[in-house]
């Protein structure tokens, strides 16, 4: 590898918001350099700045940010002094390439397909139209777009989101660039999509021998496709080298207690470590250990200093702490296993019998009736006690299934029992006394006019239990059940973060002392490190509390940590329904297998790259 | 074993947060646009409410050998009448102190009219959609294709003027911007999961419509209320200005527009200083509408 040409070197860049309270930096003193054909994964949680990063390479970044750097040469040509009209025409889309997260938003309604792919080839690499029609096509058909000629004329909408992403893969190199920036490009995706495009741009990238830079949060993707990696925290590098060494064998405590917060799939799960508190905003110049507020073996000198970078340029962190102090170190993740508790006998504590949903659809007012069966049929037992996983993909009905146990849209046939009752036919008081919901955007699950003190009263509010003094201290136990402190009572939901407000929820499901909580993919939108902590606390509370969980998610290693009994949904069906341990080791029906088949994991760095 | 240990909780945010209400009266304190707001509205509404103590002369009181004398800055004009007298030599100050009065009782009452049917029709249309939405609908298009200054011309003159007709007639006419405003928004906030949470504990819909959806529609609210106050003075100004709105000798601003039109060549203050004067109270109004918005909007909160 050492005779390839660099592509990419990137020398101490800065980037700075200019925001209401001061100058942030939210990028500082990163340096990286990319060789042909190598990928980079840059890896860290929201507010790391690794975002910030691709962006500034790209010249994207929002106006209230500056951007300095030493230096950044893309293939030994400066490009961080090209005017921004240079920089528009020869530079981007041309020699660098972006793909986005949000497939949804990233193609513009309006235009076709091929006039998208086509436009700025012609526009910029004085491609005829013809020929570049004809690279369209060939492009389309290479990322496994079916029917590419007739595709050209669609739009958008007519696409699934798998197919737009593909759709972008393809307009990223109709220019044959020699980088390209991928800023979570799978994160929107299904996991079954995101193998398959994952595996497509590491194709194309041996294809095409191309740069990459993958930007995610998802230390497990970049496992299965990049050659080095750069985790971020504050605005960051803290520690990179190449990815199955930092994976494997992390030394900055950071990476070490990033991942020892992500749930495996291999081996008996065991509890989750996790990283107290949040990233914090670091105003003004910081000439301390970025990390230092948040790390277990913290010095006093780490507040005052900043860190050394230890090791060479192939591998190095900043830490004070040297290879053998950590090595010493204790494991980040505790040793304990968690075991998701098995009820093999008893009554059902909520039944679902032959539920049938159907979604009518009429396209103006004499079309034709579309019919979509949402849920055919599907039966399930949750018994007392117990974690129960729904697992599958958008679209597959889960969430519609969960708002008809809730009872919060009636189905068109069969019948959902709730402790042997009907739930439609259930008094409201009584019902929100047996079942709660905990829904998966904490940013939308609070009102966000109420302070966190009156979010948690509600439902006695609603149900006009206790007077002020006794909903008072019903509020300050449940929420030092969940860890709230009390100091956040009269705080609103946009002052917290989103670990405090899925706190909060928490906290106001449990203030009616349910027996039964229904979590619609309750940390799909959190962190890793805030997951771990939001998952270690519904363990808890489970022990102590002796919960019932129905819990919905897409995400499997969440499920294989804490799921006592799992059913698969697809196309409105379960396919699969069983104990945990035994469908996620020997899956039986298709589906399962390529939904679990589809999982990156952690491990799969050390097999693939060494 | 423990529930959290103290090393899981979430860290404090760096500096302690202060109160909501302080916060609060700090971006006012910091918000011009809003202080001049409440300071030219505020001003106005002791200015009618003090009228009587405030004004030099009876408003209604003629004089004819004082009439038509120019504001006391304008050659022929006296300090007896500071902003002169209008045809019939009534004091032009008093009647613009006292039109005060009538224009903010019509702003402030048809805006609230106005509201009450606007945001009740919104908020049902926009929570319950459905056969509500599409009557609801059918209501905002009739209303919009009807000729609005036209019909209230008509009303005014089969029911006939006065302060109070006028105010309940410009009211029932100006409610379209807050259902459109407060159906769309109410809209996007039902699909809200903090809406199906209210439901999943057991809330009636009138909890969800009083606790979840209005208290997140009041930043639109206000400024559609200090919008339509504009436009409703405004309205009764029209009105006024073509002899339906509020009879002489009551004086309005508008009305005084009206009866100055005719000296408007060689009198020209006479329409100037109640056009300023109601210039002045919309401007304040649109500033108050858009601080008040600015101030207790929860994305300033952070």
């Amino acid at each position: 590898m050492l005779d390839k040409r660099t592509i990419l070197s990137v020398d101490d860049l800065e980037v700075v918001l200019h925001t209401a309270v001061g100058d942030l930096k939210a990028v500082r003193g990163t340096s990286f350099d990319l060789k042909a054909g190598e990928a980079i994964g840059i890896v860290g949680e929201s507010g790391s700045g690794k975002s910030m990063t691709a962006l500034a390479l790209m010249r994207l970044l929002p106006r209230v940010a500056r951007l300095r750097a030493n230096a950044i040469a893309l293939d030994g040509v400066a490009i961080d002094t090209a005017n921004d009209r240079e920089f528009a025409h020869s530079i981007a889309g041309q020699k660098i390439s972006m793909i986005f997260q949000e497939p949804m938003t990233s193609l513009n309604p309006v235009y076709s397909i091929g006039r998208q792919l086509t436009e700025a080839a012609v526009q910029f690499a004085g491609l005829s139209p013809k020929v570049a029609r004809a690279r369209a096509i060939e492009l389309l058909e290479r990322v496994g777009i079916p029917d590419p000629v007739g595709r050209l004329d669609q739009y958008p909408h007519q696409l699934s989101g798998g197919q737009r992403q593909r759709v972008m893969i393809a307009m990223a190199l109709m220019n044959e660039p020699e980088l390209i920036i991928a800023d979570e490009p799978t994160t929107a995706l299904d996991v079954t999509v995101q193998a398959q495009i994952m595996e497509l741009l590491a194709e194309l990238r041996r294809e095409f021998g191309m740069a990459m830079i993958l930007i995610t949060h998802d230390l497990a993707v970049v496992a299965s496709t990049v050659d080095k990696v750069a985790v971020m925290y504050g605005g960051e590098i803290v520690e990179k080298g190449p990815c199955h060494e930092v994976l494997a064998n992390p030394m900055h405590p950071y990476t070490r207690g990033l991942l020892a917060c992500v749930p495996r799939m291999d081996g008996t799960p065991r509890r989750l470590g996790a990283i107290p508190g949040i990233v914090p905003a670091l105003l003004g110049e910081v000439d301390f250990c970025v990390f230092s507020s948040r790390c277990a073996h913290v010095r006093d000198i780490c507040r005052t200093q900043r860190p050394p970078i230890q090791g060479d340029g192939q591998r190095s962190y900043n830490c004070i702490l040297s290879p053998d102090e950590i090595d010493t170190l204790p494991p980040a993740q505790p040793n304990e296993e968690m075991s998701p508790p098995m009820v093999e006998t008893g009554p059902a504590l909520i039944e679902a019998r032959g539920i049938h949903k159907f979604y009518r659809d009429r396209k103006g007012l004499f079309g034709k009736t579309r019919t979509l069966h949402a849920l055919d049929a599907v039966s399930l037992q949750i018994r007392r006690g117990e974690t129960f996983a729904l697992v599958g993909e958008s679209g597959s009905g889960k969430t519609t299934l969960a708002k008809i146990l809730l009872g919060l849209s009636p189905a068109d046939g069969g019948d959902v029992l709730l402790d042997g009752e009907p739930v439609n036919a259930m008094d409201a008081r009584k019902r929100a006394r047996l079942m709660q919901p905990i829904f998966q955007d904490p940013y939308s699950s609070l009102n966000p006019r109420h302070t966190i003190a009156q979010i948690i009263a509600r439902p006695l509010d609603v149900h006009r239990i206790g007077d002020t003094a006794s909903r008072k201290q019903a509020v300050l136990d449940v929420m030092t059940r969940v860890g709230l402190p009390e100091r956040v009572l009269n705080n609103y939901p946009s002052q917290m973060s989103g670990g405090q407000r899925q706190r909060v929820a928490i906290a106001r499901a449990l203030i009616m002392k349910p027996a039964l909580l229904v979590c619609d993919e309750p940390t799909s939108a959190l962190d890793v490190s805030v997951q771990a902590q939001i998952l270690n606390l519904l363990a808890d509370l489970q022990q102590d509390l002796g919960l019932t969980y129905l819990l919905i998610t897409h995400n499997i290693a969440v499920v294989h940590q804490v799921a006592s009994r799992i059913a698969v949904m697809h196309q409105g069906r379960i396919v699969e329904m069983g104990e945990a341990r035994k469908i996620l080791r020997a899956p039986e029906h298709d589906y399962t297998r390529l939904l679990l088949s589809s999982v990156p994991e952690l491990a799969a760095a050390g097999s693939n790259n060494q | 074993m423990t529930i959290s240990t103290p090393a899981d909780l979430p860290a404090a945010s760096e500096a302690k947060t202060p109160t909501p209400r302080a916060l609060m009266l700090r971006r006012a304190l910091e918000h011009k646009g809003f202080i001049a707001g409440v300071v030219i509205v505020g001003t106005l509404i002791l200015v009618a409410l003090l009228a009587p103590w405030l004004a030099p002369h009876d408003p209604f009181a003629q004089s004819l050998p004082h009439r038509l004398l120019p504001p006391v800055w304008a050659e022929g004009g006296n300090w007896d009448y500071l902003l002169g007298t209008d045809q019939v030599g009534r004091d032009y100050l008093s009647r613009l102190i006292y039109g005060a009065r009538v224009s903010l009782t019509i702003g402030f009452g048809a805006a609230l009219i106005g509201m009450m049917i606007g945001v009740t029709l919104g908020v049902c249309a926009g929570y319950f959609g459905g056969w509500v939405d599409h009557s609801v609908s059918f209501l905002l298009t009739a209303q919009l294709a009807l000729p609005g200054l036209l019909l209230a011309m008509a009303l005014v003159f089969i029911i006939g003027p006065s302060v109070w007709v006028v105010i309940g007639i410009i009211g029932v006419l100006h409610w379209t911007y807050f259902l459109v405003v407060t159906r769309s928004a109410t809209q996007r906030l039902r699909s809200q999961d903090f809406v199906a949470a209210a439901r999943a504990m057991g809330a009636t819909r009138w909890q969800i419509l009083r606790t979840e959806i209005l208290p997140n529609l009041s930043s639109q609210i206000i400024v559609i209320f200090t919008f339509e106050l504009g436009i409703s003075i405004l309205a009764e100004s029209s009105l006024s200005f073509l002899g339906v709105g509020i009879q002489p000798p009551t004086p309005s601003w508008g009305l005084m527009i009206a009866e100055g039109k005719q000296a408007l060549f060689y009198r020209p203050w006479l329409v100037i200083l109640p056009g300023v004067s109601l210039f002045l109270l919309v401007i304040g109004a649109n500033l108050l509408g858009d601080g008040l918005r600015d101030i207790t909007s929860p994305q300033g909160r952070n």
